[in-house]
């Protein structure tokens, strides 16, 4: 075996290429995210009481919050990488705003559709024009928007400036979104924040472990899709 | 009203969603190592 061949293979900590190294500094990670699952499902399910006005519909809150929460974590990551690409040119700030965008937007789509399913329950409809609705769903559109950029142009160095350039943009939106309930007249519920209505003790403590537990679930599926992208280099590499 | 359906739902759906891309991501993962290792054992 050759010296570039036990290079490979030492990112790939000897058997699984280059995504090893990655897991070996925080090789605690996926148990911890599995523990907090765990948790999560016991104080959303069992350990919050149920709501005396929503009953058990009011559990949406403990996936949608803590959802929404990452995706805002999600695009900010996007933002800060796509500025860090177009200052240094740094391919890892362009992999990370990837990884981040990807998993940004499956977390805004559950976001979108428990709060459609709150919304049937709780006011009998799906949607309305609501400017908090109406703003994350432009939020939703945007990264739709640079996902789709980055399949279609196939140039990597075209790529990776444009969708920076996008991913900068787009961002603008998330303060929109949450100070759209201080803005405008909105029917979304406001919990937290300046004039919030806030919750009871256990509710408080279920949303809180929601939001560590997708926190957990955010850094474990961007390290996963670190270590995809880092895997499909070294084989393409190995390829030319 | 108990919301059931809608709570089975949501939950359900971020289950998919999340449970999904993971294994997704996990088997693609597993495919890359085998072929890096195969193609680096033939070199």
């Amino acid at each position: 075996m050759n010296s570039q061949s036990t290079s490979q293979l030492d990112r790939a900590g000897g058997q699984a290429p280059a995504g090893k190294n990655i897991r070996r500094k925080w090789p605690i990670l996926g148990p911890l995210t599995l523990v907090s699952l765990i948790v999560f499902v016991y104080f959303a399910f069992f350990f919050a009481p149920e709501d005396a006005e929503q009953g058990q519909t009011q559990r949406i809150f403990y996936i949608h919050v803590p959802s929404a929460w990452i995706s805002f974590v999600g695009f900010a990551v996007v933002f800060a990488s796509s500025i860090t690409y177009l200052t240094k040119r740094s391919q890892k700030a362009d992999r990370l705003a990837e990884a981040s965008a990807t998993i940004g937007l499956l977390f805004t789509t559950v976001v979108l559709v428990t709060g459609m399913m709150w919304g049937r329950a709780i006011w009998g409809v799906y949607w309305t024009w609501d400017p908090r609705l109406t703003s994350y769903l432009v939020l939703w559109l945007l990264y739709l928007a640079y996902i789709a950029l980055r399949a279609y142009i196939p140039d990597p160095a075209r790529k990776a400036r444009f969708s920076a350039i996008l991913g900068i943009i787009a961002f603008l939106d998330v303060p929109i979104v949450y100070l759209s309930v201080l803005w405008w007249r909105t029917l979304h519920p406001h919990v937290f924040g300046p004039g919030g209505g806030g919750m009871p003790g256990q509710m408080l403590a279920a949303m809180f472990v929601g939001l560590f537990t997708f926190t957990l679930v955010f850094i474990y599926l961007v390290r996963l899709r670190l270590q995809v992208g880092a895997l499909t280099d070294a084989v393409e590499e190995d390829q030319s | 009203m108990t919301g059931a359906p809608f709570l089975v739902f949501g939950y359900g759906l971020a289950t998919v969603l999340y449970g999904g891309y993971f294994l997704r991501m996990a088997l693609l993962r597993r495919t890359l190592q085998h072929q890096l290792r195969a193609k680096l054992e033939v070199g």
